[in-house]
C-alpha cells in the first residue's frame, strides 16, 4: 500500500460496515432481541479484527484468542463488581492482558507456525483452568450480578474504534515492516527489524484487541462464567479471519457477522455451527501449510 | 584503515569442526574477496560476522570513530544498525513487496531507493513483484536494499551466481560506483575468479576452516598451493 495514500477501498469499507454496525446498534431498540445480536456482532467483530492483525501481518495466528478474551472480560468484571468505575474496568482488564501476551510472547514466540499455534492453545486451556479454580473467581458459575455499561450504540462505537484504530495502524512503518518479518524473516534482520520484538508487540495488539473483546463482553452485564470463552469461541475467530478471505480486513468482519447469526440462528441445529467451526479449523491449517510451503 | 576485523573465530557444529583461528581484516572502502572450495566455511563465517551465528571463540571488532567496537555475538538487527548488513546465497525479497518497495523499505533517506533503482538503470522494473524478476535484478535488489538502509559494510554471498557475463560486469559497475560514491566497504564470497581479480584489492583463500592464503588476488593466485587448492592446476616453473 502506497505511503500517505487516501482512503484505499479497503479502509473504506471496513469502516463503511463499522457504520452499520453503528446505525443497527442505535436503531434497535434498548434490552431488545435485536440490540443484543448487534453487540454480540461488535464484540465477534473486534476479536476477528485483532487476530486479522496478527495473522496477516506477522504471520501468527494464535488458536487462542479466547483466553485473551477472558483475562479482559475477567479483569473488568471484578473491577466493575468491586464498585470500579468504567475507565479503571477497562485498564485492568486490558493491561491484565498486555501482561499476559507479554508472558506468552517471550516463551512462545521463538516457535514457528503450526508449533505456535499449539501453544496459543495450550495457553488458553490454562487460562481456562485458572478461571474454573482460582478462588474469588466463582469457579463454573463464573462471576455474576456485573453491572452492565453497555448498550447496542456503546458496542458500536468500540468496534467503530477498533476498525478506525486498525485502519491507522496498518499505515504505520511498523505494520509495514512486520509484514516484511512476516515474509523472510533473517532478510528484515540483516536490515536493521528486531524480529522478535516486533513479533512480540504484533502478539501484544491482537490480545489487546481480544482483551477489549472481553471489556465488551463484561460490559453487557450479567454473567462472566469460563465458559464463555471456550476453545469455540477461540475457533470463532479462527474462522472469522480464514474465511474472510485474509484480504482486506472487512472480509473477516463479513465473516465474523455470518458466524455469529448462524450460531444465534442456528441455536436448535447447532450441528451446523460445528460444520463452520471444523471449515475454520481445515482452513487455519492450510494457511500454515500454505505459509511453509512458501517459504520452501 | 580497517573497517572490520575479526580474530581466532573458531565455530564447532556437532563433531565438525567449520572455522578454526580464522583472523582476517577488512579495509574500509574497498572490496575484499574470499574464495575457497566449497565447505570450505565461507557462508559459516558470513553467518558469523553478521550475527546469524555466535562464535564458540574469538573476537569480532568493528571500527567506531578512533576506537573499536566488540561485536561479537551481536543479533543481525543491531549489527545492521551499525552499518553492518549481508546479502544471502539464495535471494531473500519480500514476496508480497514490489521491487521498488523491497529497496525503500529500511531507506533511510526518502526516496533514496528510487534513486539507486535508477542508477541501477531498473527503474522500469520498479513495479514488478519479487516472483516476476530475473536472477539479476533480484540480486541487485537485495544489494540496493541493503545500500538504502546504511550500509556501510557489505557481505555479499555469491551476488553474481546465477548470472551472465554481461549482468556480472553491470554488477560489478554497480558495486564500484557505490563503493567510489559512498565509500562502500564490500566483502565478497565468489566463485567467479574474473570478477574477484576484477574487484577485489585484497582477498582471502579459505580451505578446511582456516585461512589459507591471503594478499593481493594476483599475488594469492600465483601460489601454486593456492592454484592446486582452486583449480588443481599444476604450477609452471
Amino acid at each position: 500500500m502506497k505511503r500517505g495514500a487516501a482512503f484505499s477501498l479497503g479502509e473504506g469499507g471496513l469502516l463503511a460496515v463499522g457504520g452499520l454496525y453503528l446505525l443497527l446498534g442505535m436503531g434497535f431498540g434498548a434490552g431488545s432481541f435485536g440490540e443484543l445480536v448487534v453487540m454480540r456482532l461488535c464484540i465477534g467483530g473486534v476479536m476477528a479484527l485483532g487476530l486479522y492483525f496478527s495473522a496477516v501481518y506477522a504471520g501468527l495466528l494464535s488458536l487462542g484468542q479466547g483466553a485473551f478474551m477472558a483475562i479482559g472480560a475477567y479483569g473488568a468484571a471484578v473491577c466493575l463488581r468491586a464498585g470500579g468505575p468504567l475507565p479503571l474496568a477497562a485498564l485492568c482488564g486490558l493491561g491484565l492482558c498486555g501482561l499476559a501476551a507479554l508472558g506468552l510472547g517471550w516463551a512462545v514466540l521463538g516457535l514457528k507456525g503450526d508449533y505456535l499455534s499449539m501453544a496459543t492453545m495450550a495457553f488458553a486451556e490454562i487460562v481456562r483452568a485458572v478461571l474454573f479454580h482460582l478462588p474469588g473467581l466463582g469457579g463454573a458459575s463464573g462471576l455474576f450480578g456485573v453491572p452492565a455499561f453497555l448498550n447496542g450504540a456503546g458496542a458500536a462505537w468500540a468496534l467503530l474504534l477498533a476498525c478506525g484504530g486498525l485502519c491507522l495502524l496498518m499505515r504505520t512503518p511498523f505494520a509495514r515492516r512486520l509484514r516484511a518479518v512476516k515474509n523472510d524473516e533473517p532478510a528484515a534482520e540483516s536490515l536493521g527489524i528486531p524480529a522478535r520484538g516486533y513479533k512480540t508487540a504484533a502478539f501484544v495488539i491482537s490480545a489487546g484487541f481480544a482483551g477489549l473483546a472481553g471489556v465488551l463482553f463484561a460490559g453487557c452485564g450479567g454473567f462472566v462464567t469460563p465458559f464463555d470463552f471456550s476453545f469455540l469461541r477461540s475457533m470463532d475467530t479462527v474462522a472469522a479471519v480464514v474465511l474472510g478471505g485474509m484480504g482486506a480486513p472487512v472480509g473477516c468482519l463479513v465473516a465474523s457477522a455470518a458466524i455469529e447469526l448462524s450460531a444465534v440462528g442456528l441455536q436448535s441445529v447447532s450441528w451446523v455451527r460445528m460444520v463452520l467451526y471444523g471449515v475454520g479449523l481445515i482452513g487455519a491449517v492450510r494457511f500454515l501449510h500454505g505459509r511453509e510451503k512458501r517459504r520452501g | 584503515m580497517e573497517i572490520l576485523r575479526c580474530r581466532g573465530i573458531c565455530k564447532k557444529f556437532g563433531g565438525v569442526q567449520a572455522l578454526s583461528k580464522v583472523s582476517m581484516g577488512f579495509p574500509e572502502g574497498e572490496i575484499t574477496g574470499i574464495i575457497g572450495t566449497n565447505g570450505a566455511g565461507k557462508t559459516t563465517l558470513f553467518n558469523l560476522l553478521s550475527g546469524f551465528l555466535k562464535p564458540d571463540g574469538g573476537k569480532v571488532e568493528l571500527k567506531m570513530g578512533r576506537g573499536w567496537l566488540d561485536v561479537t555475538g551481536k543479533p543481525p538487527h543491531r549489527l545492521a544498525k551499525l552499518g553492518l548488513c549481508r546479502t544471502f546465497q539464495a535471494t531473500r525479497l519480500f514476496e508480497e513487496y514490489t521491487l521498488l518497495e523491497n529497496i525503500s523499505l529500511m531507506e533511510r533517506k526518502r526516496g533514496e531507493g528510487a534513486a539507486l533503482l535508477t542508477m541501477a538503470k531498473l527503474a522500469d522494473s520498479g513495479g514488478k513483484l519479487p516472483k516476476g524478476l530475473s536472477c539479476y535484478e533480484a540480486r541487485v535488489a537485495e544489494l540496493l536494499r541493503a545500500v538504502a538502509a546504511g550500509a556501510a559494510l557489505l557481505f555479499l554471498d555469491e551476488p553474481a551466481a546465477g548470472m551472465n557475463r554481461e549482468e556480472t560486469e553491470e554488477f560489478a559497475r554497480i558495486l564500484q560506483l557505490l563503493r567510489r560514491e559512498r565509500g562502500l566497504s564490500v566483502v565478497l564470497i565468489e566463485h567467479d575468479m574474473a570478477l574477484i581479480g576484477a574487484l577485489c584489492g585484497k582477498v582471502y583463500v579459505m580451505d578446511g576452516g582456516k585461512v589459507a592464503a591471503k594478499g593481493g588476488f594476483e599475488q594469492v593466485m600465483g601460489q601454486k598451493s593456492v592454484r592446486l587448492l582452486l583449480i588443481g592446476e599444476e604450477a609452471r616453473a
